[in-house]
This record gives structure tokens, C-alpha cells and sequence, in this order.
């Protein structure tokens, strides 16, 4: 895909297009899967790796050529937060049928370094998001973004075209509420 | 929770900012005052206790996984999306011996062009294995023919890999298309011969496969069979030239469709793809592998690939009894010189065959079996004898002084050759696996060898000088031929040539007036 292609598919998806979020995917997902793997093989003691800077990455890395402009880049950030959802879902997804799956494996044991109980948070956040989304899709975006996403309440802005004191009502509302939805997670209530 | 009508949540929105604005003491009152139910102003109290804190919990749940994400990624994968020369990296296609292939497209204003990249990982990239990397890939590059995919390019990564970049081929392997779309043996080996003919173009040009498998002949929508990877094996394989074939290679190879000498380690000839070919044409014939292999020590490997006997394909495929039975084992023999001498003749057997003529493939005659046996069973086939022996003993004496003698009998005729040229015009030799004999080709006489099978005849070429040759006689080591051919004026040399170099060397003068033969012995004992 051309950078220019990609400009054209991020403008259409920001103007409500549902195809070019499709047609976006692939490109996101295969970059952040390749960020990813060439971030483990300069991987440094004590660095953890966040999606927002991976995110932050395949934006420099896709949008080569492509006018660098806010709102575009605002653009591709949200394209790329909902595409790390899916991805670390599938992956949490992967790893509890895994876990599950491995009652007499006990090989599997030593393999999944996830521990067992931030893979079912991940997946009942998901699960809170799904149901919010059916009550209010925006705050369900803006959540998404911020978590998945790792953009600022202005990157929110620019990308969803809200104010600031918009994105900052929706996250406060929207965090309490599923902070509300996920009140019986024993690490939630730890947090 | 209760389900809120869109009018009620746009509500519970405003009153939860409000609320939220006001510092925690007026925050009850002011739900008191301003909310119209009940309910919701339980629900809005609900959420500001839950208020003002972030997610913690769940990034931190994100990181994790994504950090495991990371662990479990593909190496091959940070290819994607990378730029290679003028092609961009685009999907991994699948997973080769050396590593990741990759889909990649080369756009130009002009045209669009897919290409499939192969990444070379071997051990040791030193200069001059880069340079004979180059080389092979200049000659691999100039093998065009329609049915093998093309070598288009190469180069390396920024990190000094070297990759091929070849033509990117849609299709399904031989085996699958065969059971999906060619029902009938006819159709199956029309198929094959197709892939015999691309094979042979390439030994013609002295390139040799190496690695022929279902999954390197792929069959495109169109029904055109396309042949990847042709010589590639080699030229991954620095050791092939530059220390012989080691067992280190073996894992370049797939076990499932590699010939006996390739395990052994011994040299590779287009034999060699006869074999494969053989093990391909039995797979589409029967449906079943004809060789396979489960483990991966050169132990079990060299097991199954050098000693075990697959079912012989009429056992499996009734109506394959006969002449393909007879081509497919002769194809896949286990010693290179007793399969067909190549492509060409293998692909000429099922030619005659599909015509309806005889086929050259015949079954391992019972005296080469039972060699065969006594080899694999020596200490058995030892001990057996020995007790026969001294049983029989008795019994060959008593026969042998009781009857006189007994004429020979013809017991059966076989035809030898097949070309229809005039052969074997003076002596026919033999060292008891080939016939050499004398042929007239083109115009010219050769001397010409054969199967004692039967066959198709090879030519060895004879120098230009070398008028009206005779073959009188093979040394008893069976190294050299004892030869006469015409010289000036009367004189008829007589000649020693060994088949291999084919560079005569005279011995002596022998006059036809003369009536002093030369004593064959003394000559072939001289050095």
C-alpha cells in the first residue's frame, strides 16, 4: 500500500467510512505484529514494552510521506488503538483456552508468562467495553484510545473531533462506569 | 442495571458532570435537589464512588500482554512492509528450509509485479560464499522455460542476508491437483510428463533440482504445471562444492523425497531427480507416500530412505500392475545407475506406455534379487548356504556323474535396444552390467553402451580421427576396450581407450595382412 493510499483510507475512515477501516487493518496489524517482534530482539533489561509506543512507531513507520499533519496522525493513532484491541484480545484469548486447555500439559505451564489473572481482567475489560459501547459508542472510543491506544485527552480530541472538556466529561463517565461494570475484580479493587 | 432510554442517559450524563464538578460534601444534596427519580439518583451515586480514578488494573493487564505478545512474535515477521531493493515486503507466503518466503510486489508507474523473496540464512556468509551464491544465481537466472519459475533477482538485506527474488506462483501442489481436478491415470501422467519435460530442459542446461517435492511443483489455475526452486538446494548449500556433500546438509533436503546418495552424502547427479520423480509419480498413481520419514536422526533418516522398499504401487493400485509398476520402481531404485539414465528416458517409458508400445522398465530380475537378499542377509544367507551346501553336496556328485551333460536351451529373448539404429556391426563386449558395442549415429560411427537390461542405448563419442572402429575385446578389470579402427592406407592400429576419458592410445600396428594377432593379455597387463 502506498503511503498516499494510506492517507486517503485514514481520511475516509475519520469521515465515518466503515470499509476503510477494513481495508486498514491489515497494514496496522501486520506493523504493530513486526514492531513488536523487532522490539523483543533489542529488547533491554528492565524495559517493558507499552502499545503506545509501539503504536507511536507504526505511525512513523506507515505514514512516511504522508503530510504531517495532526489530525491525520490523530487519525492513524485511533486506527491503530482499536487494531492493538483486537490484537491483545486474540492474544488474551489464545492464552486462557491455553491455560485451560492444559489440565494434564503441564509443559504449557512454564510457557504462558501472562499470569493467569491479568489475562481474564484484559478480557472482561473488553467485555465492559463491548457492553458500554451498546449504551454510548463514544465513551467506549475514547476509553478505547486512551487504553489501547495510549493517546492524550487532546489526541482523543483531534481524532474523534471533540472538545477538550468533551473527551475529559466522557472519560470521567465512562471510567466510572466500567470501573462500576468490573466492581467484582479482585485486582480492580486493589487498584 | 437498569436499561436507560437514550433521553434518560443523556440525563444521568449532565447530572454525573455536574455532580462530579462539586466538591465531595454538596455532592448528596445536590442529587437530592436534582435528580427526578430515585433510581437514577442511586445510579449517579454509584458511578462518582466510582469516579476520579483511572484503569490502573486494566493498563496494566494491556501492557502485560502486549509485552507477551512481543515475546511470542515471529522474527520472520519484521520483514513486513520492509522494502527490499525495489520490492516491498508484503505477507510471509510460507516457511522454507532457510527460512521465511515472503510475498512481495514491485510497483512501478508502469506495471504491478508480485514476486516471491527467499531469504537465505546460512551459517557462514563469507566473501567467497557470496560470491558463488552470485554466481549460481547468474545461472539460475538464465534457466527459461514455461514451466519453471523464474529466478528474477537477488540481493541483501541492511543486515547483509541474502535473499533470491523469484517469480510468485499461485497454485496448488501437484499431488492436491491431481486429486482434485485429473481423474484417470491417463490424465495424471500427461500432467507429469509436462513436469518431466521442464525437468529434463533443466539437466539439458546441467542444473539439477535436488529437492522435487509436490510442494515445489505447484499446478496454476490455468492448469500449467510450474517447477520452483530449481537448483536453489545448491546454491543454499555452501558445502556442495567446497567440501563435498556432508551429513550437515541433510536438513535442506525433505527427508519424504530425498534419493539414497543424497543421504549418504554422495554425489548428486540428475538421477538423483529421476528418484524424486518417482517418488512423485508413485504419490499421484496411488495416493500414498512412498517414502516417509517420521524421525529426524540421520540414523532413522538413511533407514528409511536407503534400505526400506516401499509397496510396490500395483499392491496399492491394482490396475497399476504392469508397465507403470514396472516405471515407477525402476524410477525409484535405490542405486542411482540402475534407475533410468534420465528424465528423458523415464519420461519416454510412459510416452510408450500411454502409446500402447513396450516400456524399457522391467522388473529386477530374479538373480539381482536374490544378490540383494543375500547382501542385506549375509551372516543368515551364510549360515543357510553352508547347511544346503553340505546337504546338496552329495546329491550335485551323484547327479553330475549319473547324467551326461545337457545341451543349452534358449529360455527367453530379450529385446536390448530400442533406437532402431544399427548396432553392435563388429564385437559386442561386455562387463557384465552394460553391452558396449559399435553404433552408427549420424552419419558416423560411436561405440555405444546398454543395459544388460535392455534399454536406451547411451553413445560415448569417439575422436574425429578415429574411422571405422571395431571393438574387439573389454579388459578383465573391465577398465578399457581393446579397439581397431582404420589408419593410413592399410594399416589397422590396434587401440587401447578407456570409456570414461575416450582418449585412445595406440599399442601397436597391426597389419590385416599380417597373420600375427596380438596377444590381448599381454597388452592388458602392461601398464
Amino acid at each position: 500500500m502506498q503511503s498516499g493510499d494510506f492517507t486517503v483510507l485514514l481520511q475516509r475512515w475519520a469521515n465515518g467510512d466503515k470499509q476503510a477501516l477494513d481495508a486498514l487493518t491489515p497494514v496496522v496489524y501486520a506493523e504493530l505484529r513486526k514492531l513488536a517482534a523487532s522490539f523483543m530482539r533489542h529488547e533491554r533489561p528492565g524495559i517493558t514494552l507499552q502499545p503506545t509506543a509501539l503504536i507511536h512507531e507504526a505511525y512513523l513507520e506507515l505514514a512516511t510521506g504522508a503530510p504531517p499533519d495532526l489530525q491525520s496522525r490523530a487519525h492513524f493513532l485511533a486506527v491503530a488503538a482499536h487494531v492493538m484491541r483486537q490484537i491483545l484480545i486474540g492474544s488474551a484469548r489464545k492464552h486462557r483456552a491455553l491455560k485451560r486447555g492444559s489440565g494434564n500439559r503441564v509443559e504449557l505451564q512454564d510457557d504462558v508468562a501472562v499470569p493467569a489473572q491479568q489475562c481474564e481482567e484484559l478480557l472482561a475489560v473488553d467485555e465492559a467495553l463491548e457492553r458500554l459501547a451498546e449504551r454510548d459508542a463514544r465513551k467506549a472510543q475514547v476509553i478505547e484510545l486512551k487504553y489501547f491506544g495510549g493517546l492524550t485527552r487532546e489526541e482523543i480530541g483531534v481524532a474523534l473531533g471533540l472538545t477538550l472538556p468533551t473527551v475529559k466529561r466522557d472519560l470521567a463517565l465512562g471510567e466510572a462506569w466500567l470501573r462500576r461494570a468490573l466492581g467484582g475484580s479482585v485486582a480492580e479493587a486493589q487498584a | 442495571m437498569t436499561q436507560w432510554t437514550q433521553e434518560q442517559w443523556q440525563e444521568l450524563e449532565q447530572l454525573f458532570a455536574r455532580a462530579a464538578a462539586l466538591p465531595l460534601e454538596e455532592r448528596a444534596g445536590f442529587l437530592e435537589r436534582a435528580c427526578p427519580s430515585e433510581e437514577l439518583r442511586r445510579e449517579v451515586s454509584a458511578l462518582l464512588e466510582h469516579a476520579n480514578n483511572g484503569l490502573t488494573a486494566a493498563g496494566s493487564a494491556i501492557a502485560a500482554e502486549a509485552a507477551e505478545l512481543a515475546r511470542e512474535a515471529d522474527p520472520d515477521e519484521r520483514l513486513i512492509g520492509v522494502h527490499l531493493g525495489p520490492y516491498k515486503v508484503e505477507a510471509i507466503a510460507g516457511h522454507g528450509g532457510m527460512g521465511a518466503v515472503y510475498r512481495a510486489s514491485r510497483d512501478d508507474a508502469e506495471f504491478r509485479q508480485r514476486v516471491a523473496i527467499k531469504l537465505v540464512r546460512t551459517a557462514a556468509a563469507t566473501p567467497s560464499t557470496l560470491r558463488r551464491f552470485r554466481q549460481e544465481r547468474q545461472i539460475l537466472a538464465q534457466l527459461s522455460h514455461p514451466n519453471i519459475a523464474r529466478l528474477l533477482d537477488g540481493g541483501s538485506t541492511a543486515d547483509g542476508v541474502p535473499y533470491l527474488v523469484m517469480e510468485f506462483i499461485e497454485g496448488e501442489p501437484i499431488t492436491a491437483w491431481c486429486e482434485r481436478h485429473a481423474n484417470g491415470v491417463a490424465l495424471r501422467l500427461r500432467m507429469f510428463l509436462r513436469v518431466c519435460e521442464a525437468v529434463d530442459f533443466a539437466h539439458r542446461n546441467l542444473i539439477v533440482h535436488r529437492d522435487l517435492k509436490p510442494a515445489n511443483i505447484l499446478v496454476t489455475k490455468d492448469g500449467t504445471p510450474k517447477l520452483l526452486d530449481f537448483g536453489i538446494a545448491k546454491l543454499l548449500d555452501p558445502a556442495a562444492e567446497d567440501q563435498g556433500i556432508t551429513m550437515t546438509s541433510l536438513p535442506l533436503m525433505t527427508p519424504d523425497y530425498a534419493a539414497p546418495e543424497q543421504v549418504r552424502g554422495e554425489a548428486v547427479s540428475a538421477a538423483t531427480d529421476v528418484y524424486s520423480l518417482g517418488l512423485i509419480l508413485y504419490e499421484t498413481l496411488t495416493g500414498h507416500k512412498a517414502q516417509e520419514v517420521t524421525g529426524h536422526t540421520p540414523a532413522t533418516v538413511a533407514r528409511v530412505v536407503c534400505e526400506t522398499d516401499p509397496p510396490a504401487p500395483a499392491a496399492l493400485k491394482p490396475q497399476l500392475a504392469g508397465d507403470l509398476d514396472n516405471i515407477i520402481r525402476m524410477a525409484i531404485r535405490k542405486e542411482p545407475q540402475r534407475r533410468y539414465g534420465s528424465v528423458a528416458d523415464l519420461a519416454g517409458d510412459i510416452q510408450r506406455h500411454l502409446e500402447g508400445r513396450p516400456v524399457v522398465a522391467r522388473r529386477d530380475r530374479l538373480t539381482y534379487r536374490v544378490a540383494k537378499f543375500a547382501r542385506r542377509h549375509r551372516p543368515a544367507v551364510a549360515a543357510a548356504l553352508a547347511v544346503l551346501g553340505s546337504l546338496c553336496c552329495g546329491l550335485i556328485l551323484a547327479y553330475w556323474l549319473g547324467e551326461p551333460t545337457r545341451r543349452p536351451r534358449l529360455l527367453r529373448v530379450l529385446q536390448i535396444t530400442q533406437t532402431g539404429r544399427v548396432e553392435g556391426a563388429s564385437g559386442v563386449v561386455t562387463d557384465g552390467k552394460r553391452l558396449y558395442s559399435t553404433e552408427r549415429l549420424g552419419g558416423r560411427w560411436t561405440l555405444a553402451s546398454v543395459s544388460v537390461d535392455g534399454g536406451v542405448t547411451s553413445p560415448i563419442p569417439l575422436p574425429e580421427q578415429f574411422f571405422q572402429p571395431d571393438l574387439e575385446d573389454i579388459s578383465p578389470d573391465h577398465k578399457s576396450f581393446l579397439m581397431t579402427a582404420a589408419g593410413k592406407e592399410e594399416e589397422r592400429p590396434l587401440w587401447a581407450m578407456s570409456p570414461r576419458c575416450s582418449v585412445p592410445y595406440v599399442t601397436c600396428n597391426w597389419m590385416p595382412s599380417s597373420t600375427l594377432l596380438p596377444a590381448a593379455s599381454a597388452i592388458w597387463s602392461s601398464p
